[in-house]
Formats: structure tokens, sequence, C-alpha cells
């Protein structure tokens, strides 16, 4: 079964966005950012009503959105949630995001939520689990997802590269991919895969938004382990990671992603404006 | 059979390591993996945090985390979400030893609760007066259905906590809390993004009880009791005390 892609927005040219928090709703109205969209966690704005959804539906009423869901479970030993999933597709009716996204990850067993996104075995029959899932949920939804790449502390047991494992899921499913750079970052640093490696072997098509974000040291082992914490600025090695990844995939959505640590709104603009300045210059390159 | 989930899954849940080898390569998998189970219960905690801010207030940090940790181990979150986790928080609550001694803080998980749902409870637009007056001069009579809003909530409270209640979610420190037991009832309603709320008295929580479950202002009427010298409000009629729900937004046109 195939479903439309994604839903066109309220701009042509590919552009950064940020995570966007009930705190920021009237800055991320008032931006002069060109382009600037922003992406919400769908699973925090389920309620029935009140101010954080209605500050969602005025933002959304002339800024692009994209969900990023976070509880579905998608490689999980049961297919995803069915009240999850009607959930999600009346807040999507609602809302109209321009993407839709969820994570390679599992995060639910006997119908208890984990609150985690825990890393999946790249072994058949879990791929077979994953595929499963995501067939679930784009049909749930009547459009086709993204599914990123999950961030690894430890090294899991493996048929296959993750890239390749990713790709089979896109491929048997229609699914796109979301390249977190942040998460590639930390996978490299923890457990050695090789990020430029894993960034040449994805077709540019497949790719439909890409994720950049801040880590922290774990408090127990120091800089020998990165944490995915979304609670810093983008450090500079993810930056270049960045550069190397849109040189490869060509201009892609990029969203700053912050969800901890919140400063102001101001400052997370300027990263988007970095990100943007990027996007701008491989647009001339493109064109020279 | 191996099993890729139930190795991870038992160790975030229960911190029962011997199943992580199914899943990771590599020894003492459990000291990196900790980050799981350690994110798994700061999230529930969060969650709870945000939905109880006054108990977490009034217990402090070492005793909520205490709490919490022992709640979510009974009654781990079922939905996809966490932002509607800890409903039967209170209940449970009233089950542990920490609240023998300190009954009222039930009650402020229990105001805390209500608040919160009343917040993400569905929108309305209640009935304002102009409106009334325009239904009945354009001929189309008084409206016969009127109900409460669907966010509103009635509370039942064990002990006299609400003006504590109140006074912790306005920031003040150093309150204590009454012990003694004074069965008592606040009400909690949304006309429009700010949630309302007040303590009721005995007849007045009879009225709202009435209303909620019934959606008719009739039955709910018979619940009104004339003036007492003991009202909160002091003496009003019947017609008074209907123009008073039509301003504080508190009717809506039954569907």
């Amino acid at each position: 079964m195939s479903f439309p892609e994604q839903r066109p927005g309220f701009h042509d040219t590919v552009a950064a966005g940020v995570s966007l928090k009930p705190q920021h709703f009237e800055q991320a109205m008032a931006s002069r950012l060109r382009g600037i969209w922003y992406e919400v966690h769908p699973e925090n704005y389920l309620m029935q009503g009140g101010p954080r959804r209605r500050g969602l539906r005025q933002v959304a009423a002339d800024r692009d959105i994209s969900f990023h869901g976070v509880g579905a479970s998608l490689g999980g030993p049961d297919l995803p949630d069915a009240d999850h999933l009607k959930a999600i597709r009346q807040l999507v009716d609602d809302i109209q995001p321009v993407r839709l996204s969820e994570h390679a990850v599992w995060s639910s067993i006997d119908q208890t939520y984990l609150a985690e996104l825990l890393p999946l075995p790249r072994t058949q029959s879990v791929l077979l689990n994953l595929v499963a899932g995501v067939d679930v949920y784009q049909s749930a939804m009547g459009r086709t997802i993204l599914i990123e790449n999950p961030t690894n502390y430890l090294t899991v047991h493996s048929d296959m590269d993750e890239a390749d494992f990713l790709l089979e899921v896109s491929d048997r499913t229609g699914c796109g991919l979301l390249l977190d750079i942040n998460n590639l970052y930390l996978s490299a640093h923890n457990v050695g895969i090789d990020p430029k490696a894993y960034i040449k072997a994805l077709p540019p098509k497949k790719v439909g938004e890409v994720h950049i974000a801040g880590f922290d040291a774990d408090p127990q082992f120091g800089h020998r382990l990165l944490i995915d914490s979304h609670a810093s600025a983008v450090a500079d090695p993810v930056w270049s990671l960045l550069d190397y990844a849109l040189t490869h995939l060509g201009p892609k959505p990029v969203l700053i992603e912050r969800d901890a640590n919140l400063p102001e709104f101001s400052v997370l603009e300027q990263e988007v404006h970095r990100a943007q300045r990027m996007l701008d210059r491989l647009r001339e390159l493109d064109h020279a | 059979m191996h099993d890729p989930y139930r190795g991870l899954g038992d160790f975030v849940l229960n911190g029962q390591a011997d199943g992580l080898h199914q899943v990771f390569s590599g020894p003492q998998p459990e000291q990196v993996a900790i980050l799981y189970r350690n994110g798994y219960l700061r999230a529930c905690r969060e969650a709870l945090q945000a939905r109880f801010p006054a108990v977490a207030s009034v217990m402090g940090d070492v005793e909520f985390r205490k709490v919490c940790s022992a709640y979510v181990q009974a009654s781990p979150p079922r939905q996809r979400t966490l932002t509607g986790y800890g409903v039967d928080f209170p209940d449970w609550l009233s089950t542990e030893d920490c609240t023998q001694a300190n009954p009222g803080l039930v009650d402020l998980a229990r105001l805390d609760g209500a608040w919160l749902d009343c917040l993400f409870g569905l929108d309305e637009s209640p009935l304002t007066a102009l409106q009334l007056n325009q239904l009945i001069q354009s001929g189309g009579g008084f409206p016969v259905s009127l109900r409460l809003p669907r966010n509103a909530r009635v509370v039942a409270l064990g002990c006299s906590v609400f003006d504590v209640w109140m006074s912790i979610r306005q920031g003040e420190g150093g309150v204590s809390l009454p012990t003694q037991p004074e069965p008592g009832h606040a009400l909690f309603w949304r006309p429009g993004m700010t949630v309302f709320s007040r303590q009721l008295g005995a007849w007045e929580a009879r009225f709202y009880l009435s209303f909620q479950a019934t959606d008719s202002l009739d039955e709910a009427a018979e619940h009104f009791l004339p003036a007492t010298a003991n009202d909160r409000d002091g003496p009003i009629t019947l017609e008074q005390y209907f123009a008073r729900l039509i301003e504080s937004g508190l009717l809506i046109v039954g569907d």
C-alpha cells in the first residue's frame, strides 16, 4: 500500500527549525527567521483542550509543524497501541503537520510503557517487528512517516549494520529516514560506528529530515560515554558532521532539538540561523 | 527462547540484569544500561511532579522521590504518554504509611490532579448573559438543557486543605496541613483558558454533584437551600444563584 508523502508547507524552500515548547509559543509565532518551522512531540499534546493545545494550533496556523513521535514503540514485541494511534491521528488531522516521524526503537512491553527509547537488536526477527510496526503506524496515519536512527550506548547483538537495517525497513514499508546527526555522532563515540560511512550509505532521496542536538558527558563515566540529553547547545563536531551530511544528502529540513535546560528563544534562533546559513550556502553551490 | 526484549524490559522495570546479555554484547552491560532504568524512573517522577506539584512541595525532594519510586513500581505507566500519568496516585497514596500521620497529603493530591484534569479538559464556550437574553428575546425561549462544562471537576476532601493548597500553588512555603478530619468539596472549572476553583459548602457540593451526574439543572436545584446563617456567601435566592452560575461561566447549553 502506498501513502501520500508529506503535506505541502507554508514555504517552498528547505529550511531549519527548532523544537517548540509551550513557554515559547508567543516568540515562535513572532519569529522573523525565514521559513522557520517547529517540531513537537505529539504525545505532549494529546489532551482534549486547554492552553497548550490551543497554543500549538495557533502556531500551526501560519508555521510548518513537524510531529516527532516518541511513544509508538515501532520495533517492539507488540504492534503499536491502537488507542495511541487513534489519539495521534486525531491530532494529525487537527494540526496537519508537514512531516510525521517516529523512532526505530521500542518502548513498551506487556502493555507497560517504559518511557525510554530502547535499542533494537538488529536481527531478522526484530526487523520484521519494526516493519510491521511501521506498516501499522503508516496505515493509521494515512501517510508515510520517517524513522529515526537511535543513539547507541552499548553494542547490541546484530546481524547487520544499522544503516542497512533501517534501509531494509524503508524498502519494505515505503517509509523515509530521519537522520539524527547527534545520535550518529554519539553512537560513533560510544560504540565505534563510522559516521561518514553511515551517511554515505544513505541514498539522499530516502532522508526526509535531519536533526542535530546537544549532548552531555555521563555523570559516572565522564566523556567516555556521551548522553543524548538535548539539554545543551549543539557541539562543534556535530555541526561539522551536519556539514558533511548535507554535502552528501543535499539540502534537507534541519531541526535544532532542544528538550531540556531551555535557554531564551533568541538563543535557539541563533542555532536555527546557523543551520539556515549552511542550507543557503549549499543552494548557492548547487546553482554555481 | 531468545527474547530480545524481555531482558532489557525486566532491567528497566525491576533492575534485574540477568537478561541483558540477550541484548548487549560486552561485559557488565548493566553498568551503562542503568541509564535506561534511571531515565524511565526520572521521566515518571517528573510526570508525577508536574501533575502533583503541591504534594511534591510539601513532601520535599527526598520523600517525594521515595514515594514516586514506590508508586512507579506499583502502578507503572500504561499509556504511551506520561502527560496523564498518575490518575490513581491519590488513591494509592491513601494506602501508604506516610499519609497515616498526614492525611492532608491525599487531599492535596486530589486537588492537584483535578486542577490539571480541568486544564487539559474539553474547551467549551459557556452561556453568557447576553446570549441568554438574545435566546429569550428571539423567541427561542429559555434553553431547556443546561449543563456544567465537561472540564469541570468536583473533588471530595477529607480535611480542610483547600486554602492551604491555594497557598502552596501560589508559592508560599512553610505551610502546615490540617490533620483533623473535616469533609468537604472543591470545584474546578475552566470557562476560557484559566482554571478557576473554589471551596463548596455542603449543599453546594450536593448541587454540583447532582448537576454533573444528571446534566439537569432542575434536579440539581432541588439541592439548593434557602439562605442560612452558615451559608459561606451570604443570603441568596435561587435566581441570584443562577445569575452567579452564568457570571462564572459554569453553564453550557446542552447537546
